[in-house]
């Protein structure tokens, strides 16, 4: 390591994304601000370099240890550029200085992707706020630095870049976590580095309203129209064979242990349910993924799942193990439960609200998943304002999910819009 | 601003067509404007394989100058002239017509591959008979038992894009090939040789291949076998 540069410790979450990662694969995801105007480079690049040494913990490289991975800092500025038409590109760890965060802009877009072993959603949020918010000013534009936008007037405390992971109150106990393999609609992939993107933008209080006709939140309605249409999906093409749907929701654990740090914080429930055991309506599944949700979101089971990760990242054997043979025995695991194991993502980061003073300026803010590893089809979602901005990203040349799922919306009476980036729409 | 027909979802501003399910988009009093802006940049498919392309392109390239150059280098500065040399760096324009042609090739054009590698490789070995003056073997051995490797080579892929064969059957296949493809060259070698047509050595090499062959079609039609060897034998 080079002398006087900081580093850090990955974090129990982002120790399995390197690991994972290939020259053709990494877990990333982009947060991006539409503005009503186009975007300046030149002031875009200024924000940039100011809003930077406000987020150590972003201002980082990967480097390999002999036991594990770690993060060392970065003292070259991270370089703006215009966006192009591969989103969530694996990052190459010899590229842009090393850094593992992207900003682009495109028209009135301002984009961040960020390598996973970073932060999560909501460290991600806060960095394209505080990025936005910063940006605006430098235009002339009176905004505050509030609503989960940091001032960068101010120095980052210990608190950000802690591992909020090793501060939680872990039970001793381990929960087993095999959940076996789940249906996958069928896909033809399409070339490699492809993601396509549907964006649907949707009234807010016309989906809340809805949501609460059955009783469950967006979430809850969202998660049960994925396992709805996959449900409809398998019996139209695989009735013979079936297999359980189960879709994979990441969890803000800051909800349940209020922290400040940027770094991940974040867990997964998987609500589920099993086509083999008998037919359902949707009112069905939507009963069922409220009553897993209401059951499965409470943060002693929650410790549980993080405590059988940290369990193994203690284990002293795994810990005296080499970086490689780590790499290969987590590769092979990923590889054969991993995404397997779910039909779909949906990754709702809820209300953004917008700093004070730029209601103005800043349209919404909206999320989206990287590649999946497998064929698959994943969808995250932001709300700003009364607009639920749901993006699709697949890597299949198919579009059953977001298709099957957006007409399910338009037929519950809620307007949708759409926009995409693919060619020839 | 028009709505999709089938998914019934408002189109955005860009959209020619919904993303969904491809429907073009219809709005009499707003056609299209394929000049409009994209709300996403659209990818452009050349841009990541023109890259990895000429990444491969130059490693080829590489890989084919540099031991051919010491090749020529070695031999000129040993003997005074060009003798042994040639043959390495008539292999490695093989190797190097092998490697480049399927990177500029358009998908799924293999047997426009399997031709030029025929060509190549039958043109090489010409080259060596006539450069090492060793008699004529190229067009009563070689040529023919080259001919009918890749048309059982092309055969197989054929019947596997067909979905004819499975992986089973594809390694049944192959070593059906391999003991046909031994008997064949001896009847050309005797051929050439104005031998009696008889099969010795070939018989050897083709009686266990086709034995291989088949079991592996026998296991392949029998469920019941198929299934324990697969039970057994799983990872």
């Amino acid at each position: 390591m080079a002398k006087g540069k900081r580093w850090y410790r990955l974090d129990n979450a982002a120790k399995l994304y390197p690991a994972v990662a290939t020259s053709r694969w990494s877990s990333i995801f982009r947060l991006s601000a539409e503005l009503t105007e186009d975007i300046r480079p030149d002031l875009l690049q200024k924000a940039v370099d100011k809003v930077m040494p406000r987020f150590p913990a972003f201002k980082v490289r990967m480097r390999k240890g002999f036991f594990w991975y770690y993060l060392e800092e970065i003292k070259e500025p991270l370089q703006v550029v215009p966006d192009s038409g591969h989103p969530c590109m694996p990052f190459r760890y010899h590229e842009n200085h090393g850094y593992l965060i992207r900003v682009f802009y495109y028209r009135k877009r301002i984009s961040a992707e960020f390598f996973h072993s970073l932060t999560d959603g909501s460290g991600g949020l806060t960095f394209i706020k505080t990025l936005t918010a910063e940006y605006l000013r430098l235009c002339g534009h009176q905004v505050s630095f509030d609503q989960g936008a940091l001032d960068i007037r101010e120095k980052p405390t210990p608190e950000e870049t802690r591992d909020a992971f090793m501060h939680m109150p872990l039970p001793k106990v381990r929960i087993p976590r095999k959940e076996g393999r789940a249906y996958h609609f069928p896909a033809t992939p399409a070339i490699p580095h492809t993601l396509y993107t549907i964006a649907a933008s949707i009234p807010a209080d016309q989906i809340v309203e809805k949501a609460r006709e059955y009783g469950a939140t967006v979430t809850e309605y969202l998660v049960s129209i994925i396992l709805y249409t996959a449900f409809l999906d398998q019996e139209k093409r695989r009735p013979g064979r079936k297999k359980p749907l189960r879709v994979s929701v990441p969890v803000n654990m800051r909800s349940f242990y209020p922290s400040a740090t940027l770094r991940n914080f974040s867990s997964f429930i998987n609500p589920c349910i099993d086509p083999r055991l008998g037919d359902y309506s949707f009112k069905e599944i939507i009963r069922e993924v409220h009553a897993f949700m209401r059951y499965h979101l409470n943060p002693r089971l929650l410790c549980g799942a993080i405590a059988t990760n940290v369990a193994d990242e203690k284990n002293p054997v795994c810990r005296a193990a080499p970086l490689f043979i780590k790499n290969l025995i987590i590769g092979t695991v990923f590889r054969r439960s991993g995404e397997r194991g779910f039909t779909s993502t949906l990754s709702n980061l809820g209300k953004a609200h917008v700093p004070t003073g730029g209601e103005k300026w800043i349209r919404r803010f909206e999320m989206q998943l990287g590649s999946p590893s497998l064929p698959l089809c994943n969808c995250a979602a932001v709300t700003t304002g009364n607009e639920l901005r749901l993006l699709f990203s697949s890597n299949i040349l198919e579009t059953t999910l977001p298709r099957e799922m957006l007409r399910f919306l338009v037929e519950e009476g809620i307007p949708v819009e759409v926009e995409s980036n693919m060619e020839g729409s | 601003m028009a709505y999709c027909v089938h998914c019934g979802v408002k189109l955005g501003e860009s959209e020619n067509q919904c993303p969904l399910c491809h429907t073009p988009a219809l709005d009499p009093h707003a056609p299209p404007d394929p000049a409009a802006p994209r709300a996403y940049p659209v990818r452009t498919p050349e841009q990541e394989l023109k890259r990895s392309k000429k990444l491969l392109l130059f490693l080829c390239i590489l890989l084919f100058l540099v031991p051919s150059a010491l090749c020529l280098i070695i031999d000129w500065l040993t003997g005074g002239g060009l003798s042994w040399s040639i043959y390495p760096c008539g292999a490695l324009v093989m190797f190097f017509i092998c490697t480049i042609v399927p990177i500029y090739l358009p998908r799924h054009k293999g047997y426009a591959f399997l031709a030029i590698s025929f060509i190549t490789l039958s043109a090489y070995l010409l080259m060596v008979e006539w450069i090492s003056q060793s008699g004529r073997w190229f067009f009563p051995i070689v040529f023919p038992s080259l001919l009918l490797a890749f048309i059982i080579i092309a055969l197989m892929t054929l019947f596997y894009r067909l979905g004819r064969l499975n992986k089973l059957t594809v390694l049944a296949a192959f070593f059906a090939a391999v003991g046909m493809e031994c008997m064949a060259v001896e009847l050309f070698c005797r051929l050439a040789a104005s031998l009696p047509l008889t099969f010795q050595w070939a018989i050897f090499v083709a009686a266990p291949c086709i034995f291989l062959s088949l079991s592996l079609f026998y296991i392949n039609s029998n469920r019941a076998i198929r299934e324990e060897l697969v039970r057994r034998l799983h990872y």
